[in-house]
């Protein structure tokens, strides 16, 4: 194998990527999926690896898997069958996994990505996407010179997704994965969280000279648990083959372990023979059949991915790019603002409203958006309120505020606590009170400081809380300031 | 025969109905008859464990209900001996295996919800070889069952003690699990009445799995119709069984009448070959002639593909136990190999103590089968075959067979330690009953005769789901040898 | 097709089965004679047959529903060895795979 010493490389990069199904219960059994519950509480006969306990298909992780595979363009199996994979290790309670082999539910995707350089879009394929268990959790620290054994994830739902490797550079692993992780997040697929394990990553590497067709020897490499690691992780070990390689060394096939904290890949090492992980149909399941039905409704309702939403909200609404990603970086918060949209008098309002308003009133009560139960023409009608110069933006923030908190209508909420623009002898009440009782600034103005008109405005917004136009009020205060 | 002259659950039922008889008493009478089965020298071994004092309340309760005219279940009061690899949460389940001495499930199988549910008394737990792998139950790893009909003979197996515990009196019903003929062999060989229902009709939930493709719960008694009552009872869709059929249970024993009108009785002459015991022949033929007698036909069909059925029958059997025994490691339940440091020494050390020589066999020759290189020689090929064993009988119920007949086992019971140290020839003595694992059929032995005091079985087949009729051609088939052993002793 | 010991003892390890000499020696011999008896399968012809196995009705699906099978006893009571709520088991680094949280595959 003999390499020109300085020829350029490019890095083959595949994905093997398995992402927890956000279920209620586990894949097999009605176990709770709970991160983070105190050791085996959520355990049973079927998780526990009892003998004589048996599996039961969960068909909500079924028609999440389906949504996957269909978001990534996968040809989907109407007919797949579950086998297992066997080997020992102390989480893996029934000595087998069960998954799927040979016949998955679905192959031959794609996924298109903005390329980390460029600005192009790049596609990697999906050679297969499966389902199966996760095992439990081993912990080597816990405590000294034992294993202990936590079966609570025992049994949660994974789809497992391998990439073809179609991936030419460590960033572009990481752009790659960011729109994964984008679309399965949108779908409520998975929450996709890399830190608390429900999405995890193993990486195929290899190098080779630019121009070639032919792959070199590859590593694999696993514990990446965060965006950057992965890219850096990627970056140590393409450079590793390279040097390898221009030494004239070989690179050996093996597994190589990430060690976040030095930033280095190390060999991973006890291991005592190849796997061999002697696949055989599971027994114990029929074949999975997806209905028509499930097909119809799920390919039906099949969202537009965030990435178009955001090109149809910048296109069709005419939004800047800021507010485009923003609100489509979640179904529930897009949808509203195009529900908004749909009666307000401006999209940009309508998106400025759901961006700060909404989002600040989910904050404040601490509730998800979708929770706030928030009616999209009430609030198209509180923004036109405000365009139209009948109630000031602090009054219909507080008018809007009020809507969610009682669910009356704006109208209801406007007359049954007095929320009105005042004008006429209250307003000029107000500004009397504000020109005459600070006499000191009355005569800073007069003497040419006009900026104080700003400090008059307030204090008359203050006196009325917030039920004056601050349009109103600066033409009223000029008035009066200029009177006497 | 010992077992005809004994009650039936139907009298056991009108007896306690009508208070001759108290729940109490008849479980005292069986817990007494259990005890006195072992103290005796050499000891039967049928049971692993015994019920204890809770039963005497369950039985106390029943009776009150008795008392007072309640409704109670269909098996009110009848005591029921449970085969030790099917889960009970108040009796251990060992599976006849050091690896899980002492191993109490918390969790109890489908067909034990159900038989309480029936008012059933739970007995105790019987004897089996380890995890239902053998055709004699000397590979137990808490002793043999011996065969009650001669104590130097074996029971048959694997479920031999359920069948030893029936032919012995001790019980009226019991359970046990078929894989390639553990229930029906062991029948054959205690002279009881033994049934494999159709694959899916019975739920596997708390069965302990050995073949799981082949796996199948099913009941023994005396007579057909206990055999059909106590399946009307375990038999159904499962929601814990996803490979239990959503199919209606018809209530088997009131579907047994007379022999079914115009019933054609196929006999595939692959078994009957010519070296077959002459005395087992002769019974069959005896009884094939009586099923004549009451008006069927008897048709000669073939079963090509009959003379490999046994190394398919390893081939998947093993290959599955090898995957479903992986689970006794040693981490969660069960023993564990003390002294080992490591973790790969707590699993080596396990599994190296706690399996018997039987079970070490199939794991090597599953592992075998399933691994890199290997699979498609093995397990494919097994697969393969089974699929054409499957076909052989679709053609001969198409051709308008609606029952097979054939012997049980080719021999009646032969003596302990006779086979123990030549796998093949122990292998063999399943024969005649792995097809209907391998194709899903039911399956049932009834006792056609003696050899020398020693019962023979003959097994009769049926369509997948129509034990109706199986059980029916069964029963026609009982009264008809039974009258015949009557007449020929009065 | 025969077994050699050399295949037993890779399958033995795979299998996790401690053996001693004398037990491979008697299961060598025991799994020969017995391979060679399944041996007669080759005389069949197999081409054609597809692989038995499929039962006529699909997987059931169940709700997604976090209820499950009660267990009657803690599982405290049934683990060799149990501490602060884990199943614990010796390790020794040296012996035992190194670790990775992903699939538990070592
Ligand atoms: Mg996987
Ligand atoms: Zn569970």
């Amino acid at each position: 194998m003999a390499e020109p010493a300085a020829s350029p490389h490019e890095t083959i990069i595949g994905l093997e990527i398995h992402v927890q199904l956000k279920t209620c219960s586990k894949m097999f059994c009605g176990c709770r999926v709970e991160f983070g519950a105190p050791p085996n509480t959520h355990v049973c006969p079927v998780c526990l690896g009892l003998p004589g306990a048996l599996p039961v298909v969960n068909r909500q992780a079924i028609e999440l898997a389906v949504r996957a595979a269909l978001a990534l363009n996968c040809q989907l199996h109407r007919s797949s069958i579950f086998a297992r994979k066997n080997y020992f290790y102390p989480d893996l309670p029934k000595g087998y996994q069960i998954s799927q082999y040979d016949r998955p539910l679905a192959t031959d995707g794609r996924l298109d990505f903005p390329e980390a350089k460029g600005g192009g879009m790049g596609r990697v394929r999906i050679r297969r996407l499966h389902v199966e268990e996760d095992s439990g959790k081993s912990l080597h620290d816990r405590f000294a010179a034992k294993t202990a054994v936590d079966l609570n994830r025992a049994g949660v739902p994974l789809v497992e997704i391998v990439s073809e490797p179609d991936i030419r550079s460590p960033a572009d692993a990481r752009a790659f994965l960011g729109r994964l992780k984008r679309a399965l997040e949108y779908l409520e697929v998975s929450d996709c969280n890399m830190e608390e394990g429900s999405l995890r990553v193993d990486a195929n590497v290899s190098v080779r000279p630019v121009g070639s067709s032919e792959f070199m020897t590859k590593t694999e490499v696993k514990n990446m648990n965060s965006f950057s690691q992965l890219e850096k992780a990627l970056a140590y070990e393409a450079a590793r083959h390279l040097n390898l390689l221009r030494s004239g060394d070989q690179v050996e096939h093996e597994t190589m372990l990430w060690d976040p904290v030095r930033g280095e890949a190390r060999p991973m090492r006890g291991k005592e023979e190849v796997h061999d992980y002697r696949y055989f149909p599971e027994p114990d399941l029929p074949r999975l059949e997806i209905p028509d039905e499930t097909v119809d409704r799920l390919g039906g309702c099949l969202p537009e991915m965030p990435w178009q939403k955001e090109q149809r909200l910048v296109d069709d609404y005419g939004l800047p790019r800021y507010d485009a990603e923003l609100l489509s970086s979640s179904r529930v918060l897009a949808d509203l603002f195009e529900a908004v949209a749909r009666s307000a008098p401006d999209p940009k309002e309508a998106s400025n409203w759901v961006m700060g308003e909404v989002l600040a009133a989910a904050n404040d009560l601490g509730l998800p958006v979708e929770r706030l139960d928030v009616d999209p023409e009430g609030l198209a009608e509180v923004i036109g309120l405000v365009a139209e110069g009948r109630l000031s933006h602090g009054l219909g923030r507080q008018v809007f505020r009020r809507m969610i908190e009682t669910g009356k209508s704006a109208e209801r909420v406007m007359e049954e606590e007095e929320l009105r623009l005042a004008g006429g002898a209250e307003l000029e009440a107000w500004v009397r009170e504000a020109v005459d009782g600070n006499p000191a600034e009355v005569e800073r103005y007069r003497g040419g400081e006009e900026k104080l008109l700003a400090f008059f405005i307030g204090q008359v917004m203050r006196k009325s809380q917030g039920k004056a136009d601050p349009a109103q009020a600066r033409q009223a205060l000029i008035e009066y300031l200029g009177r006497s | 025969m010992p077992g005809s002259t004994r009650p039936g659950v139907r009298e056991l039922q009108e007896a306690l109905r009508s208070r001759r008889l108290r729940v109490d008493e008849l479980l005292r009478s069986a817990l007494q008859a259990i005890a006195g089965s072992d103290a005796s020298e050499p000891p039967l071994g049928a049971f692993l464990s015994v019920a204890g004092e809770d039963l005497l309340t369950q039985a106390a309760n029943l009776d009150r209900a008795l008392d007072d005219g309640d409704e109670v279940g269909p098996l009110a009061g009848i005591p029921v001996a449970v085969k030790d690899n099917i889960c009970t949460a108040s009796l251990p389940t060992s599976c006849g295996s050091r690896i899980l001495e002492d191993y109490v499930a918390p969790y109890e199988a489908t067909v034990v919800r159900r038989l309480k549910a029936a008012g059933a008394l739970i007995v105790g737990k019987t004897n089996l070889d380890e995890f239902a792998m053998g055709s004699s139950t000397e590979n137990s790893g808490f002793g043999p069952t011996r065969n009650p009909l001669d104590l130097e003979r074996v029971p048959g197996g694997s479920s031999g003690g359920s069948a030893a515990a029936l032919a012995a009196g001790l019980v009226p019903l019991a359970l046990g699990s078929d894989t390639g003929g553990s229930v029906r062999q062991p029948a054959s060989f205690c002279g009881v009445v033994g049934l494999k229902p159709t694959y899916g009709r019975v739920s596997r939930y708390g069965l302990v799995a050995f073949a799981s493709s082949l796996d199948q719960i099913g009941p023994l008694a005396r007579n057909v119709e206990d055999v059909a009552m106590l399946l009307s009872v375990i038999a159904g869709v499962d929601r814990f069984d996803s490979t239990s059929a959503d199919l209606p249970v018809p209530a088997y024993h009131d579907a047994l009448g007379e022999c079914p009108e115009g019933l054609v009785v196929g006999v595939p002459r692959e078994y009957f070959p010519d070296d077959l015991d002459p005395g087992v022949a002769a019974a069959c033929r005896g009884a094939l002639e009586r099923l004549e007698r009451l008006g069927a036909e008897v048709r000669e069909i073939s079963l090509p593909h009959t003379g490999y059925a046994v190394p398919a029958y390893y081939l998947v059997a093993n290959a599955e136990a090898s995957s479903n025994l992986a689970r006794y490691d040693g981490v969660r339940y069960g023993m564990r190999a003390p002294g080992a440091e490591s973790t790969i020494a707590v699993y080596r050390g396990t599994r190296g103590a706690g399996f018997g020589r039987e079970v070490k066999r199939r794991i090597v020759l599953g592992t075998y089968g399933l691994s890199a290189g290997y699979y498609d020689a093995y397990y494919g090929t097994g697969q393969r075959v089974r699929s054409l064993i499957a076909r052989d009988f679709e053609r001969a119920f198409a051709g308008g067979v609606d029952v097979i007949f054939t012997p049980t086992a080719p021999t009646v019971a032969f003596r302990l330690g006779e086979r123990i140290d030549d796998p093949v020839a122990m292998y063999l003595s399943d024969v005649f009953t792995v097809t209907a694992n391998l194709a899903r059929l039911p399956a049932v032995s009834i006792p056609v005769g003696r050899v020398e005091g020693l019962p023979v079985g003959g097994q009769l087949l049926a369509r997948q789901f129509d034990e109706v009729t199986l059980l029916s051609a069964a029963h026609a088939l009982e009264r008809a040898v039974g009258d015949a052993a009557g007449s020929e002793e009065g | 097709m025969t077994i050699k010991r050399t295949d037993v003892e890779k399958v033995a390890a795979l299998a996790r089965l401690e053996l001693d000499q004398a037990e491979l020696d008697a299961l060598t011999g025991d799994c020969g004679s017995i391979l060679e008896f399944f041996e007669a399968i080759r005389d069949v012809d197999v081409e054609g047959a597809t692989p038995a196995g499929a039962l006529e009705h699909p997987a059931p699906v169940r709700d997604d529903q976090a209820e499950h099978d009660r267990l009657e006893r803690p599982v405290a009571e049934m683990a060799p060895d149990w501490r602060e709520g884990y199943f614990v088991l010796p390790r020794l680094p040296a012996l035992d795979a190194e670790s990775v949280d992903d699939d538990g595959e070592a």
